[in-house]
């Protein structure tokens, strides 16, 4: 189920919160958890027996983990953790990788090798790095094993985050699982949180969407066209992700959890490495916390330091889809990280500000490039038609594109950094009285203009619920 | 968690409204979807939607198959959609807000200066591609093989060329006059290549095209025959003609396709004075006849051009008292039926086949008929993404 549609909004929330608010405190966990698989199981029930038997093995191997540990067997815990993360790890690479490694095998070996690629379970890689988190932590000692099979459940399969993200560790949410506080204060935070979150999908997101795909499916088009075409993905994909997220940790407020923020206006870093503390920020500090530490991290020889990177970044690439574009775009960050980590740092601080985010923004910019092109090909391909491999710099298409989008684009980049929202708080929440009414107003504006777009639009997906 | 708190403390102070505001935030939101909730439940489910023309998705069945494949909750999904309450409202809502953003066109449509309705490019033709010279080798294998006919070709462009300069600033116009002129080039000697683009762009102002339809209307049809009737060898035709109104209230595909219903268009019939021809129509689909080419039953339905031969026939045949033995078969799209009726007068039959819906064989037609004239007449929106027009005269 996608949280942008009529059904999540109409059905299953109103339902759920009323089920959720009427349960005495003992079994708003089984309630949520009841909910979660609904909102996981629509549309795809197959899903649940894999959900079933992913939650029963690994709250069993978490217990079994943390009895190891409690004996004084680090060795034997260690050992059934590296079990546990395998067995993850394979049915992750089942239904996601099988395809791409069968493709990739047979044109390297010439080998007739063919894989039917099973459909990929909602939400599967965030749901694999959450229960990696969990058994890992128990592993290090950074947090007891989940004894309440309903508390563990609960952690998993949490709808607000189930399908995509944030990616919660269990040691940051371990004490809400079992006393949270439920207050009006939180859930109008919640709720403020989850419409402009629900407003940058629909309204922002979706539109550019449409734009983007028009510009894609030209034949041929000028350089300006391209780049267009370009900054509507960027922006695009933004507002698409960080508006899940705002959705996603809107809800778990308006349930009683605090889940950390996900974005953090990421396109107004001025530096690669700033703009992956910005982007995405519970998948990169995942990769931090579990394979950059783990290795060393920073805490070694030069060499082994730019494997650890080149690791990390193969590894972010390849977990947002199953293909050599993904790769590709993992290496390019990764690339520009270790230029700034080891070939910028004397000059770079000096460039002005303004400099060092021109080059951010071309280097995600053209990153994206990678990200959106079905294939390396026509990734190369629309990277030339940027830099006027059509040799036309202007066409009618871009005069045309740029005026039916410009109030769009204007508000798409001004939502990009914070000056909305603290112009916003300043006015209605400050002084309260009129500008508090018409800020209520145009909430409700706003959740009335998603509804008909909800109501026309043909069914449009979340981006980032494929990787 | 903890770490954050010292710096909201003082936050909250200064931002004393935030839980007021948020207290009437959620009363709203909450009473706003309860509201649309509970309406849903109780509004009655529409079979049919009058300003989309088409079949709305209909409550589910309940299955353990369909459940649990999830075909189900996918269905539930188009049925919360197309049933939603205000359905028609929401959507002139959000076209509205696109307008408002900017945007020029919707669901394929440009929005256009005065009203007018015109289909993109991207939505409505499919470019020269393999359909277009299958058909154009069909059409010159026809006439190869058939000396002894007299065969013309009219395709009619569409509003996107004829109304250019009513389209959006910079939009995309594609390519009609190219496309035109390399159709006209690839037909053989043998056959007349009726082109009436000067003749609809002359009349551009007087409504050649409807605003809400993609057809084109009787006037455009009656200018395009008094331009094209010496080329079809008619020598006298009618020059005075009385024109009955017969809707005002016509709503065509493309409103219905971009959800603007601003105006509603006007459908004319146009009846030549003066000849004494009488004639009827013979419809073997239906196995009837009848004594005009006007449906009227057709202006109580929703789509008023079917007042021309209550819409498209595999074939059907017009039967006249003109008695001058010249027997016109027309391979056609809808373009046609308001055409045709102005050529009456001129033949002793007409035979129409509209290959789309036709399985029979055009030879057959060409010995019973007795014919002695062809006219392929198609829209050339139609015509380049085509292949039943080949597959009727049996072309690879």
């Amino acid at each position: 189920m996608q949280f942008a549609s009529l059904l999540f909004l109409f059905v299953f929330l109103p339902v759920t919160l009323i089920v959720y608010y009427l349960s005495p405190k003992r079994i708003k966990n089984v309630t949520l958890v009841l909910a979660s698989l609904v909102f996981y199981a629509w549309g795809q029930p197959q899903a649940l027996v894999l959900m079933g038997v992913s939650l029963v093995f690994n709250y069993l191997t978490g217990m079994e983990i943390a009895l190891l540990r409690g004996n004084g067997r680090y060795g034997g815990a260690k050992a059934v953790a590296g079990l546990a993360v395998a067995a993850n790890l394979f049915l992750l690479a089942l239904y996601k990788y099988a395809g791409f490694a069968a493709d990739n095998l047979s044109a390297l070996l010439g080998l007739p090798i063919q894989v039917t690629q099973l459909p990929l379970p909602l939400g599967l890689s965030f749901f694999t790095f959450t229960v990696l988190s969990y058994l890992l932590d128990i592993l290090w000692g950074k947090a007891p094993a989940e004894r309440n099979f309903l508390c563990f459940a609960a952690y998993v399969t949490m709808f607000p985050k189930l399908s995509s993200g944030p990616i919660v560790r269990y040691a940051d949410i371990a004490p809400q699982l079992r006393e949270r506080n439920h207050s009006i204060a939180g859930f109008g935070n919640g709720l403020n949180q989850f419409l402009v979150g629900l407003a940058k999908k629909v309204l922002l997101a979706d539109n550019l969407g449409v734009v983007f795909g028009t510009i894609q499916g030209l034949s041929s088009m000028s350089a300006a066209t391209a780049w267009l075409g370009c900054l509507c993905y960027s922006l695009q994909l933004y507002f698409d992700f960080s508006g899940y997220s705002d959705m996603a940790i809107g809800l778990a407020r308006m349930l009683g959890f605090r889940i950390d923020k996900n974005f953090d206006y990421p396109y107004l870093s001025a530096s690669v490495s700033e703009f992956w503390r910005r982007w995405h920020i519970s998948l990169g500090l995942w990769f931090r916390t579990y394979v950059y530490i783990p290795m060393g991290g920073n805490r070694c020889s030069v060499p082994r330091q730019l494997l650890n990177l080149t690791v990390v970044w193969l590894l972010t690439g390849i977990w947002h889809g199953a293909s050599w574009n993904f790769l590709v775009w993992g290496l390019w960050h990764g690339c520009f990280v270790i230029l700034e980590k080891f070939a910028f740092k004397p000059f770079f601080e000096k460039i002005p500000r303004v400099f060092r985010h021109i080059y951010l923004l071309l280097a995600v910019m053209l990153g994206w490039v990678f990200f959106f092109s079905p294939s390396l090909g026509g990734a190369v391909e629309y990277l030339g038609l940027m830099f006027h491999s059509s040799g036309v710099w202007l066409d009618g298409m871009f005069l045309y594109q740029l005026s039916s989008n410009l109030p769009l684009l204007l508000a798409a980049v001004i939502g990009c950094g914070p000056w909305l929202r603290k112009l916003h708080q300043r006015l209605a929440y400050v002084h309260g009285g009129a500008a508090m009414t018409v800020s209520v107003i145009a909430y409700m504006l706003t959740l009335i203009a998603c509804v008909a777009y909800l109501v026309s639009n043909t069914y449009s997906a979340f981006l980032y619920a494929q990787f | 968690m903890d770490r954050k708190t010292p710096v909201k403390a003082p936050k909250q102070v200064k931002y004393r409204f935030r839980g007021l505001h948020n207290l009437a935030l959620s009363a709203a939101f909450l009473l706003v979807i309860l509201l649309a909730a509970v309406l849903n439940l109780i509004a009655k489910d529409r079979v049919f939607s009058e300003s989309e023309n088409r079949n709305l998705a209909q409550k589910p069945a309940v299955s353990m198959a369909s459940v649990l494949d999830g075909s189900w909750g996918a269905d539930y999904e188009d049925y919360l959609a197309d049933q939603f309450v205000f359905r028609d409202r929401w959507m002139s809502l959000k076209l509205r807000l696109d307008q408002m953003m900017g945007r020029k066109e919707s669901g394929g449509v440009y929005l256009c200066e005065d009203h007018y309705l015109i289909e993109t490019p991207g939505n409505s033709s499919t470019g020269e591609g393999a359909a277009l010279w299958r058909s154009l080798d069909a059409i010159n294998s026809f006439a190869a093989a058939h000396p002894e006919l007299n065969c013309d070709v009219m395709i009619v462009p569409n509003a996107i060329s004829v109304l250019a300069d009513k389209l959006p600033e910079n939009a995309p116009g594609g390519d009609q006059p190219a496309q035109m002129e390399l159709i006209s080039r690839t037909l053989s000697a043998q056959l007349d290549f009726l082109n009436v683009t000067d003749t609809l762009c002359q009349h551009a102002s007087e409504g050649m095209f409807y605003r809400t339809d993609h057809h084109w209307t009787t006037l455009a049809a009656k200018y395009a025959f008094d331009a094209v009737a010496e080329q079809l060898g008619i020598t006298n035709p009618a020059r005075e003609y009385d024109v009955y109104t017969v809707s005002d209230t016509f709503e065509g595909t493309l409103a219905a396709k971009s959800g603007s219903h601003a105006v509603t268009d006007i459908v004319q019939v146009y009846e030549p004075v003066g000849t004494n021809v009488s004639y009827y129509v013979n419809y073997p689909d239906t196995h009837t006849k009848s004594g005009s080419v006007y449906v009227s039953s057709a202006l109580e339905g929703k789509d008023h051009y079917a007042v021309f031969f209550g819409g498209n026939h595999g074939i059907l045949e017009i039967i006249t008292t003109a008695g001058n033995g010249r027997n016109l078969l027309v391979f056609k799209d809808s373009y046609a039926n308001c055409f045709v009726p102005l050529l009456i007068p001129y033949y002793e039959s007409i035979t129409m086949i509209d290959p789309r819906y036709y399985y029979g064989s055009a030879e057959t037609v060409l010995q019973t008929a007795q014919i002695s004239d062809v006219l392929f007449l198609y829209n050339l929106n139609t015509f380049l993404g085509d292949t039943a027009l080949g597959d009727v005269l049996g072309a690879k």
